[in-house]
This record gives structure tokens, sequence and C-alpha cells, in this order.
């Protein structure tokens, strides 16, 4: 079982966007779908915990809001400045949605 | 292999010093053999690799009589034998390149490039004897492409990796199951096709062309003499003289296959396709092709309906063989008018997506070729739908009118606009202002957080990890997190770990 909320992300919205769309040309089913995301959760936690080697780090002026709820924060940062060795981006407001990294499910 | 040994470095050097597309305008060696060869009083000389047997028998060249310079790369003897030229007594050219007499500069002929280049070549390793070879170039999208993939460093591109390896994944475990509900494999090509197409669109990762192999480059040909006229231009840069490169030419005979759109296409009828522009509709294809061949076989009169901008017009891409191929295989897609006069193709048609169709049998391409090419080209209507809208809100819709346009029509076309816009800016102005009046005495200060509460997690920014743990002493917050998939300003990056602090 793999967390499920990288489909939240740009791979994981056009994924679903191109499995609606197949679905509405008839050309697979709905279950064959749910098969697709499910493998698609696995490969997405796999892949970014073993070929993912970038450490970033960041400083907000303001945390906004937060909020817990089922071992999952939210969090809502204002001005907040990445920074990478080779990279930099401001942002003046974000959201962090974080599932628990040590919990093995 | 060959040089032209007027000056003792040849003309052309073209696996050594050149770029490819320079090696191409030098227009002197074997890269060029389409062209005609400039005239030149002077022998070519080849180099070769001689057999054991004949080396002592060649007439070898001898410095003192000084008619001929091997190059100053002191070749050993078992080296190319340079046959000296059969004319003696031509000057040594100390400049490069030679001023031939009878050999006219291509234009943009870079002339300090030589000066640059002969030093630089003395201190070259020359290859040990190498085999004659020949560059052929097919066309210059792939001289463009050559060179650009040269001079391109190893940008960061590791989303896009990790992108297209959890799709390639993805496709790899799905397919029992594919297999399993009796769906086809071509599915789950276009499922692929599809799902990548949609994440080079959002451009959130950064496109880094792939390396491919010049044969796999395509000719994307419009069926718009205009479109394909400005794009060879631009391609060239000026730099290209009076030669169409051969391949092009050949494929330009591919046209006939297809009815060209008008060729009496002038800026006065682009503005009265203008006039008419609206938002994309999907039309049926089969009427259109019907009717735009129609119409450009009945002229003039039914120019009107030509240029319709949403009128789908049948394009040919042709695409070259597969290994296991012989013939080129020519996809058919039909695209709005209105993507050919405004030169969208290029934008849409992209390296990527051809590469991806290539290996797809033709119906199938031809079938993700255009589901691709219309959603990308609805997307970048709407959009430019909204910048037109937003523009003339502010007022300034007579000074960004389109450049070519004639004044009559603009006219025309933006009073339309602004009348619409008007009744509704006054429509909604006055609605603002009973609203406020009736709400103001009610709203009292602390309706404003509400309204904040509401909204407060909509952001298109958005990290979504794993956190390791996430500390608070007093106010100081500290987030430790893992395996984030980070949005920022429509671009996407991910990290392993990422830590971060803020204040509440």
């Amino acid at each position: 079982m793999s967390y499920q909320l990288y489909r939240n992300t740009t791979l994981g919205n056009t994924l679903q966007e191109s499995l609606d769309e197949l679905i509405s040309y008839g050309q697979i089913t709905p279950q064959l779908a749910l098969k697709v995301l499910l493998q698609f959760d696995k490969s997405i936690n796999s892949a970014l915990s073993t070929k993912v080697k970038s450490r970033i780090t960041f400083k907000a002026s303001k945390l906004n809001t937060y909020r817990f709820c089922d071992n999952v924060w939210t969090l809502m940062l204002n001005d907040v400045e990445f920074r990478e060795i080779h990279e930099f981006a401001k942002v003046d407001k974000i959201k962090i949605v974080a599932c628990d990294g040590k919990s093995e499910i | 292999m060959c040089f032209d040994l007027d000056d003792d470095l040849g003309d052309c050097l073209c696996n050594l010093l050149m770029c490819v597309s320079c090696c191409y305008l030098c227009k002197k060696c074997c890269g060029c053999e389409d062209q005609p060869r400039p005239q030149t009083t002077h022998q070519t000389i080849y180099v070769q690799q001689p057999l054991p047997g004949q080396m002592q028998q060649q007439p070898m060249y001898d410095p003192s009589q000084g008619q001929f310079q091997p190059h100053p790369g002191n070749y050993p003897l078992q080296q190319p034998v340079y046959y000296p030229p059969q004319q003696s007594g031509y000057p040594q050219q100390q400049g490069f390149p030679p001023q031939h007499p009878g050999y006219a500069q291509p234009m943009g002929y870079p002339q300090q490039y030589g000066a640059q280049m002969n030093p630089e070549f003395q201190q070259m390793p020359q290859p040990q004897g190498y085999p004659p070879r020949k560059i052929k170039l097919k066309s210059f999208n792939e001289t463009l492409y050559l060179s650009k993939t040269m001079s391109q460093t190893s940008a960061s591109s590791s989303v896009l990796k990790l992108y297209q390896l959890v799709i390639e994944d993805v496709v790899t475990n799905v397919r029992d199951a594919f297999l399993d509900e009796g769906v086809d494999e071509a599915v789950l090509q276009e499922m692929k096709q599809i799902w990548t197409n949609r994440l080079m669109a959002s451009k959130a990762v950064e496109v880094t062309p792939e390396p491919q192999t010049p044969q796999s480059q395509p000719v994307i040909m419009a069926n718009n003499p205009k479109a394909n006229g400005t794009k060879s231009k631009k391609s060239l840069s000026g730099e290209q003289k009076n030669n169409v490169p051969s391949s092009l030419n050949g494929n330009a005979k591919g046209f006939s296959g297809i009815p060209p759109l008008a060729p009496t296409m002038s800026k006065g009828n682009l503005q009265t396709a203008k006039n008419l522009l609206q938002p994309a509709i999907k039309s049926e294809p089969g009427q259109a092709t019907a009717s735009s061949s129609q119409s450009s076989q009945n002229g003039p009169p039914a120019l009107q309906t030509t240029l319709d901008p949403n009128k789908l017009i049948p394009i040919q891409i042709t695409l070259p063989p597969q290994a296991n191929e012989t013939d080129n295989r020519v996809l058919t897609i039909k695209v709005p008018a209105r993507a050919i006069q405004e030169n969208q193709l290029q934008q849409v048609i992209t390296g990527e997506i051809i590469t991806s169709i290539m290996p797809l049998q033709p119906s199938v391409a031809s079938a993700v070729l255009q589901r691709h090419v219309t959603s990308v080209l609805e997307a970048m209507s709407t959009k430019s739908n909204a910048i037109k809208v937003s523009r003339q809100v502010d007022g300034t819709a007579g000074d960004t009118s389109d450049e070519d346009g004639s004044d009559i029509s603009d006219d025309h076309f933006d009073d339309l606009d602004d009348d619409d816009l008007n009744k509704d800016e006054d429509g909604s102005d006055i609605n603002d202002i009973e609203g406020g009046a009736e709400e103001e005495p009610l709203n009292s200060e602390d309706d404003v957080t509400d309204e904040d509460a509401a909204d407060l997690f909509e952001t298109d920014n958005v990290v979504v990890c794993q956190y390791d743990k996430i500390n608070r002493s007093r106010n100081k917050w500290k987030f430790y997190l893992k395996d984030g998939i980070m949005s920022l300003g429509g671009k996407d990056y991910v990290f392993q770990k990422s830590n971060g602090d803020a204040e509440w």
C-alpha cells in the first residue's frame, strides 16, 4: 500500500485526465483505470524514495495556518524561499500537504 | 572525405572544427554533394589511406619543391598520402577561407572563422588515417537540431527523468492488467502518449530535447506555403543564399497530393478571417476535408470558407521510414485553419511527439497525433482569447491591435468586442455598487476573516510530501520533510529531503 497523495501532482493529475479521456472514449473500463492509478501510487512512491537525491531548504516568513488531522499535516506558509545549490525560488504563498513518513503502510 | 587543398587545410573540416550548419554552408565538401560544387580552378585532392603495396609507388609529395605544403600536423609516411595538384604554381593562401577567383562566399559566412580555426586545427591531434567519411544532411531541421544538441549543457532534468521513469514503470506494470481485461496494447501505448503529451503541455517540466538519431528527425510539412516559407527562412537565419536543401525540395513534391491552401492568401484575407475569430469549435473532419478541397478549387468566392479559422484543414506529415520499412509513412491530420494562419503548428508538433509516435502504426500514430494537436490547439486558443479580453478591459486594445491589420477591419473588430465588454462592465459595476450599498452596514470587520478562511487553503503552489518530524518551540516551527513533489509557479521540483522553518 502506498500513499495516494501524489495523485494530486502534475504527474498524477495528467495521468487521471488521460485515464478519464480513455474511459470517455470507451477504450478502458473504470476498473482498469483504478488499477493504473494504484500502480502509479506504487511507482511514484518507490521512485521518490529511491531515485531522487536533491536536498532543499526553505525559509518562510510566516506559518499562516496549520492543521494536523488523521496524521496528515497541512501547512500554509507565506513568503517562502527555496534554496538548493543551483536553484532559488520564492513564492508568496504555499501549501504543504505531508503524510507521515515513518509509518509503514 | 575530400579536401580542396587550395590552402593547406582544406576548406571543410567537417567533423573536426565546423559545426554542421557551417559545414553545410561551406558547400565544398562531402556533405554537400547535392549542391553544385563551386567552380574552382584547382584540383581536388583526396586524402586516402593507401594500400600497403601502393604506398611506395604513389608519387609522394616533396615539400622541398614548394608546390604544396602538407598539413603542419606532420603526418608520418604511413599517414594519408597527399596527391599534389596538377596545376602547380598556385600561390599559397595564408588566410582562411581562401578567396577563390571563381568562388563566391556564401552570405553570412563567418569571415573570421577560419582565422580562429587555423591554429586550433594545428594543435588538434589528427585521427590516424580515418576512412573516407560522408556526411549527408537530410534537411535543415536536422542541421539545426544537431548543432543545438551539441551546444546543450547537461541541465538539471531530474524532474523530467523521474517522471519518465515513473511513466515507464507504470506502463510496464499495468501491461498484464490490460491483457487480463483484453485491452489492446495500442491502448496502453495511447495512454502513455496522452499522459506524456499532457505532462509536456503542462509546462511543469523543463524540456531538454532527447538525443535522437538524425534520421528520425522528420520533415514537417503543412500545406501552407506561407508557413513553410517563414519556417525555412527562420531556420536558415539568412545564411542560406540560394540553395534550398534538396531533401526539402523533394518533399515539397508531396504537396501535390493535398489541396494547397489558396495561394492568394494575403494580409487582407487574414484580416477577414480574424473578424470571424471564434472560440475553437470542433467540426466534423469528413465534411471539412471535402469543403476545403472544394473551396481551393473554386477560387476567390469560396475563399471565405477556406479561411474560416475553425475550418479543419488536412495537413500531411511525412515520417522517415522505420528500419524495417522502405517507404516514408505519411500521416494526415486535420487542424483548424487558424493554426496554420497563426503559425502555431511548429509549436504544437514538437520533436517529442513525433519521436513518440514514430514506432506506432500509421493509423494509431495519426490518431494520437490528431488528439494531441487538437487538445493543444484548444488550450492555446482559450489562452489567447483570455489574453485578448484582458487587454481590452484595460482599454489598450487599439494599441495592441495586430500589426499587419488594416485599420478598418481592426476598428470593426475592436468595436464589436468593446461593446460587449462595456455592457458587461456596466452591468457588473451596477451590481457591485448596489451590493456594496446594501451590505456595508451589515459588514462588520470580523466578516473578513471568514472570507479568508474559505480560500485559505487555495493556492497553486503546492508541496506534496511526507514528514519525518515537525517541531514547534514557542512560535518557531521546524519542518523535516522528505520525498516531495513541489509545484512552484507552474514548475515542478522534487526533493528527497527538505528542511525549513517558519514562525507562526
